[in-house]
C-alpha cells in the first residue's frame, strides 16, 4: 500500500490533508507509543520461536509483538522460522551440494579416516611406511638374485643311493651345506630300470609330514635325478624321500637325508 | 507432496531413533539434508560470503547433530534448529563487533527526498511563516486523531505495510492474525482516514 506523494500542506474543504507518508507512520508510532527503534534487548531466538508457535504467555506475547513493531531484525529473524514451517520437503534425498557438504559433516562428527585430516595424515604416514618397507624388500630381492646369477664353488652335493640297495638301511647320507652357500645339488640314483615317463618326488620330515612335492620330473640322460635346491628349501634335519611314478603315485624307491646344520 | 506436519512427525521419528542410538550416521545424514539448504539460505540472505555462509551453517548443523541429545521435544525441530541458527547468527554480529541494523532499512528521511524529489531539505531551508506553522500545528492534530481513530491492531498492521513495506503474510505472520484479517485492516484504514481527513487524503495503491 501506497500513500502516493502529493504536495505537503493544503486545506481542502477546511480541514488540513498530509499525503506524506512518513507524517503517518511517524502518527501511526506515536498513537502505539512506539518509538522506531527496539528499546532494551532483544528476545532471544527461543523465545521468537515461542511467540510464533504459541507458547507464550499473553503478557511475554504482547511484549515480543510490540518489539516486533519496533525491530527489523527480530522480524526478519521471526519470519525465517515462518518461512522454514511452510517448507514441505518432498523427500530426504540430497541434492549435490547438500551431498558435498554431509561428507564433510560426517567427517566431523564420525570422523571418517577417508576424508578428515587426520585420517588422511593416518592414510599419508601408512603409505610412506609400506613404500620404505617395499623398497627394502627390493633391494634384499635384487642382491639375492645378484648372488644367484654368481658362479658358485664347491656347490654341496647329497648323493642319495635307494634304501633298498644299501646294506644298512637304517644309516643317513647327511649333507653340510655352508652358510655361504646358495644352492645345493641332490642326486637320486636309481636302481631299477623304471619305465615311468614323468615321476612325483615327495618329501617328508621325521615325525612323516610332508615338507614338500614336485610333480612332473623326468630322469637323466644317465639314468638318476639331479636336483639343484636353494639353500632354504627345507631346514635343517632328516627327511625321507619317496620317488613314484608319476602316473600312478606308484612307489619306485625311497631314501633318507640328514641335512646339517 | 507431504504436508508440513506430516514432515514433522517423520523427523521427529529420525530424532527419537537418533536420541536412542540407532541407526545413528543415517538419522543424522536425513536430518542434514531436511535442514542443510535452509540454513544455508539463512546465512545467505545475511549477505556473508558464501564460504562464511557454508562455515556457519556446518557449525550450526554440527551444533544441532551434536546437542540432538537435549532436543526435549518442548518446541518444534524447527523451532530448535532455528534458534541454533539465530544465535550462531548474533554470535557472528558480536564477534564481528558490527551493528545488529542490516538489510534494507527504511528510512523516513531518505524515502521523503526521494519520493517528493528533495522537498524536505527545501522544507527545512524555509523560514516557516507564522501562518505555516498554525497550520502545521493543525495539520498534525487532524492527522493524529483520524490514526488514533482506528483500532490498536489496524494501526499495527499499517504501520508494518508503510513503513516496513512488508508482504500481507509476512504481517500476518508477526502480529500472529489471519491473512484475511490483515487485508480487512489495510482495507477499512484506508476508508476511515480517507473520511477522516478528506478525499484527498492520498491514493492508495495496493
Amino acid at each position: 500500500m501506497r500513500c502516493a506523494p502529493r504536495s505537503a500542506w493544503r486545506t481542502v474543504r477546511g480541514k488540513l490533508v498530509s499525503t506524506s507518508k512518513p507524517d503517518l507512520v511517524v502518527a501511526l508510532r506515536e498513537s502505539l507509543g512506539e518509538s522506531g527503534s527496539p528499546a532494551g534487548s532483544h528476545p532471544a531466538p527461543e523465545e521468537l520461536a515461542d511467540y510464533l508457535e504459541g507458547r507464550l504467555s499473553a503478557g511475554a506475547e504482547e511484549e515480543i509483538g510490540s518489539h516486533l513493531l519496533d525491530c527489523e531484525d527480530c522480524s526478519a529473524l521471526l519470519l525465517e522460522l515462518d518461512g522454514l514451517k511452510r517448507e514441505t520437503p518432498e523427500t530426504v534425498v540430497a541434492d549435490f551440494e547438500t551431498a558435498a557438504a554431509w561428507r564433510h559433516q560426517r567427517a566431523r562428527l564420525f570422523g571418517d579416516a577417508s576424508t578428515s585430516w587426520f585420517g588422511v595424515r593416518a592414510l599419508a604416514a601408512s603409505l610412506a611406511l609400506v613404500s620404505l618397507g617395499l623398497g627394502v624388500w627390493i633391494v634384499a630381492l635384487e642382491r639375492r638374485l645378484e648372488r644367484l646369477r654368481a658362479p658358485q664353488l664347491e656347490v654341496p652335493i647329497a648323493n642319495l643311493e635307494p634304501l633298498g640297495s644299501m646294506r644298512d638301511p637304517g644309516s643317513l647320507t647327511s649333507v653340510a651345506i655352508p652358510a655361504d652357500a646358495i644352492r645345493w645339488v641332490l642326486i637320486l640314483n636309481l636302481i631299477e630300470d623304471s619305465e615311468a615317463q614323468v615321476y612325483r618326488l615327495e618329501m617328508t620330515d621325521s615325525e612323516g609330514r610332508r615338507v614338500t612335492a614336485q610333480d612332473g620330473l623326468r630322469k637323466s640322460p644317465t639314468g638318476g635325478f639331479r636336483l639343484s635346491l636353494p639353500r632354504d628349501f627345507v631346514p635343517p634335519g632328516v627327511y625321507r624321500i619317496r620317488l613314484a611314478d608319476g602316473r600312478d603315485d606308484r612307489t619306485i624307491e625311497e631314501y633318507s637325508l640328514r641335512i646339517e646344520p | 507432496m507431504t504436508t508440513h506436519q506430516e514432515q514433522d512427525a517423520v523427523v521427529l521419528g529420525w530424532v527419537r531413533e537418533l536420541q536412542a542410538g540407532s541407526a545413528v550416521e543415517e538419522n543424522s545424514r536425513r536430518i542434514f539434508v531436511r535442514y542443510f539448504p535452509w540454513v544455508r539460505g539463512f546465512f545467505g540472505r545475511r549477505g556473508l560470503a558464501p564460504q562464511e555462509t557454508e562455515d556457519l551453517a556446518q557449525d550450526t548443523l554440527f551444533q544441532v547433530l551434536r546437542e540432538i541429545g537435549q532436543f526435549g521435544e518442548r518446541s518444534s525441530l524447527d523451532a530448535w534448529v532455528f534458534a541454533i541458527a539465530a544465535n550462531a547468527w548474533r554470535n557472528e554480529l558480536r564477534r564481528r563487533g558490527t551493528s545488529k541494523r542490516r538489510g534494507q532499512e527504511v528510512s523516513l528521511d531518505s524515502e521523503d527526498r526521494d519520493q517528493e524529489s528533495g522537498r524536505a531539505l527545501e522544507v527545512a531551508g524555509e523560514e516557516p511563516t507564522p501562518e505555516r506553522a498554525v497550520f502545521e500545528q493543525q495539520r498534525k492534530r487532524a492527522l493524529r486523531a483520524a490514526v488514533e481513530g482506528l483500532p490498536p491492531q489496524m494501526r499495527r498492521v499499517l504501520l508494518l505495510r508503510l513503513d516496513r513495506e512488508l508482504k500481507y503474510r509476512e504481517i500476518a505472520t508477526l502480529l500472529k492474525l489471519n491473512l484475511e484479517t490483515v487485508k480487512a485492516h489495510l482495507f477499512q484504514a484506508r476508508d476511515r482516514l480517507r473520511e477522516a481527513l478528506g478525499e484527498e487524503f492520498g491514493e492508495w495503491q495496493d
